[in-house]
């Protein structure tokens, strides 16, 4: 009964898809089959009926979209391999094209953000380097970072690194390290393209609390710590490997090429493969870098410092010290949003002639007498024609209770605004004057050197609070010397978590874990200096 | 000389020409097989976000490993890569997250056929089928959603098209029993 059943059905089926018949048409054909025959035919009409879904509308529109917008930019690939296709378009740039409108690419780029978002993090949660969908995984990333734009491109550039770090994480925790180094790359990758598109949107400075410069610092520090419980030998062939992937930095016109001595291995007994990267990317010696690890600052703060330094006059180091002084990435921020202040002139504030920064007489115990060459001297409107007020300088002299002509007495001299307020910073934290702070720096050659002689930081830290200033010793803030910058230790507190919790607290210097290199690392070459 | 409109070009002609580097071909082929797939993966595996990934494998996929030769039916082998991947997604999801079925709404007892219609047609088949055993449920797949012929199913499955068609019976009646309309047939 049901073999005949069987047959009846599928006569009947190919001829209704057919549309040969109707399904009550069959059932007037075969009217003993009926009941059994129409429920089934049903069923199965229904189904095809029910299964004319579509993808999510949203995808497909917002996919179109952008491919619209890129297409033009997307470089022509000859090469038929899908995956060496992604590898082409995440290392090159992008080049005008204006090729066949739907080549290859084309559609591998539309098909990847067609099923970009929340797809892909559910992807993510599954495959590790070691399943053979892995690649197609990231190059299923790199396809989207093309495709998308700012700040799109940059909140995907961390999500995929965050990626990386899971990755990371459960590599190291299985002891799988051979998949190690192409995670990590992986991971520096991203983080560059971040870091790139950071500085290119000067979201740096803003004071929010999804600044993605901050995001990236806390990323550096959790590959720094999973990096830490890799054993010796590991980490050494991850450096190996990784510094084989490293391109030779090449110098850039104007400034000094990065010191060619051996790596510094200091305080962790081996070329860090974290401060390596940094160095490479930031165009700084590595030893600078590791200098400053190893007086106790994370890789994620060292990020911060690096990169706010793109944006300000201050070099890496002083923002470091800053951020010593301030307490906190928020308020470094603050203070350096407002030497980023737009300077307008405002014609209606005159300032008396007998105040002018020449006349400034306060000035009562610099050691030595600076001395600025004429082409460092600011020449500026600001300091030949005083009607003018320079906003920046007005807030300093506001935010530190000095006066306005002290400060532009300064600037006039050739100081830099930030150089101006490292030192009113450090006036205002020991109580010495200002000036004697621009002759100590001029006298040291550094704002490092400076704060090392006053025992701000260094081995021989002295912290000494200034009246009613609590020193905040917590274990957050000073990591005790066994948990300091070496392996296996975790990343100072600083720098893991480089946000802001505490704005307007002092916290104290991190102290050295291990005894300070002979001298300071090298200042960090940066603008505005006299 | 004029190319022809790729819309009336037969699937045998875009896939030569896709074969031989012409892009605009793949493209079209693209074009008209991306619903479909996504519809057999998104019956095969439950979930939307994992139709999506798995959408975008096939075409990458089938892009990497175009066939030089003649093949039968690209349709056929396009959705014999889907199958493949969704096997694979299916053997590794096992061992991890199960799969949440919907409840299948009551009013479906009485006539489930209705209820497709009535309530989330598409959500309610996709988690009834779901319910079914892998083969049926990749019979059922095909032959309906996909709309693939037998024989192309057949070629997909890797069975014979008698067999196809036995199951096919089989899994509509199991499919009847599970939404309440009809006794199932073991």
């Amino acid at each position: 009964m049901d073999e005949n059943l069987e047959l009846i059905f599928d006569e009947c089926l190919q001829a209704v898809e057919s549309g040969q018949w109707s399904i009550e048409e069959c059932m007037q054909r075969y009217p003993a089959q009926r009941q059994e025959l129409e429920a089934l035919l049903r069923m199965a009409v229904q189904v095809r009926s029910a299964g004319m879904i579509e993808p999510r509308a949203a995808f497909r529109r917002s996919a179109r979209a952008r491919l619209t917008a890129r297409l033009a930019d997307v470089p022509v690939v000859t090469d038929r391999n899908p995956f060496r296709l992604v590898k082409q378009i995440s290392t090159q740039p992008l080049q005008r094209s204006r090729r066949t409108v739907m080549n290859w690419i084309a559609i591998v780029v539309l098909l990847a953000s067609l099923f970009g978002g929340g797809a892909a993090v559910q992807a993510s949660s599954q495959a590790l380097p070691d399943s053979p969908l892995y690649p197609l995984k990231t190059g299923i990333e790199s396809l989207r970072l093309v495709v998308s734009s700012e700040p799109t491109q940059t909140q995907l550039a961390l999500e995929f690194a965050n990626r990386r770090l899971e990755e990371a994480g459960k590599l190291i925790e299985n002891q799988a390290y051979d998949y190690l180094p192409k995670v990590v790359a992986g991971y520096w990758q991203l983080t560059r393209q971040a870091l790139e598109k950071v500085s290119v949107t000067g979201a740096l400075i803003d004071n929010r609390t999804d600044n993605p410069a901050e995001l990236i610092a806390r990323q550096v520090d959790t590959m720094t710590a999973l990096l830490d419980q890799l054993p010796t030998d590991q980490l050494s062939a991850l450096e190996q490997s990784l510094e084989e992937e490293t391109p030779e930095p090449q110098p850039v016109e104007g400034e000094e090429p990065p010191i060619s001595e051996p790596l510094l291995t200091g305080c962790t007994n081996q070329t860090h493969p974290i401060g390596v990267k940094l160095a490479t990317a930031y165009r700084v010696p590595y030893e600078t870098v590791m200098g400053w690890f190893c007086q106790g600052f994370g890789f994620g703060e060292i990020v911060l410092a690096l990169q706010a330094s793109q944006h300000s006059e201050l070099s890496a180091e002083e923002i470091l010290l800053l951020k010593v002084e301030l307490g906190g990435w928020g308020e470094v921020w603050r203070h350096l949003a407002m030497l980023e202040q737009p300077v307008e002139p405002l014609p209606t504030l005159t300032l008396p002639v007998e105040e002018t920064p020449a006349e400034v007489t306060e000035t009562p115990t610099p050691s030595v007498t600076i001395t600025p060459t004429p082409e460092q001297v600011n020449q500026g409107n600001y300091c030949t024609d005083l009607t003018k007020q320079h906003l920046v300088g007005a807030k300093l002299a506001m935010e530190y209770g000095v006066t306005y002509e002290q400060v532009m007495g300064w600037f006039c001299r050739g100081y830099g605004m930030g150089e101006i307020m490292l030192a009113l910073q450090a006036s205002q934290k020991s109580g010495l004057p200002a000036d004697q702070f621009f002759a100590m720096k001029q006298e040291q050659g550094g704002w490092g050197k400076v704060w090392q002689e006053m025992g701000w930081i260094g081995k021989s830290r002295k912290t000494p609070p200034t009246e009613g200033e609590e020193p905040v010793i917590t274990p957050e803030a000073t990591p005790s010397p066994d948990k300091m910058n070496k392996p296996g230790a975790q990343p100072p507190a600083g720098g893991g978590k480089p946000a802001d919790e505490n704005p307007g607290k002092k916290v104290t210097p991190p102290g050295l874990n291990k005894p300070p290199k002979d001298k300071l690392p090298p200042v960090n070459p940066g603008k505005g200096k006299p | 000389m004029t190319k022809a409109a790729p819309h009336f070009l037969s699937d045998d002609d875009l896939l030569k020409r896709a074969s031989s580097g012409d892009k605009d071909a793949y493209g079209m082929l693209y074009e008209r097989y991306l619903v479909p797939i996504y519809r057999y993966c998104y019956f095969r595996v439950s979930s939307e976000l994992d139709a999506e990934d798995l959408t975008e494998m096939v075409f990458l996929k089938a892009w990497e490993n175009l066939p030089k030769k003649q093949v039968q039916s690209f349709r056929a082998w396009l959705y014999r890569i889907a199958h493949n991947l969704v096997v694979d997604y299916l053997r590794t999801r096992k061992n991890s997250t199960p799969l949440e079925l919907l409840e299948i709404p009551t009013d479906a007892q009485s006539h489930p056929e209705q209820a497709f219609l009535n309530r989330e047609d598409g959500r309610v088949l996709v988690n009834a089928i779901a319910r079914l055993e892998e083969q049926d449920q990749e019979v059922l797949v095909c032959r309906f959603v996909s709309q693939l012929s037998h024989a192309e199913t057949a070629a997909v499955l890797g069975l014979n098209e008698s067999h196809v068609r036995v199951l096919q019976f089989r899994a509509l009646k199991k499919l009847q029993a599970l939404l309440g309309g009809g006794k199932q047939d073991g």
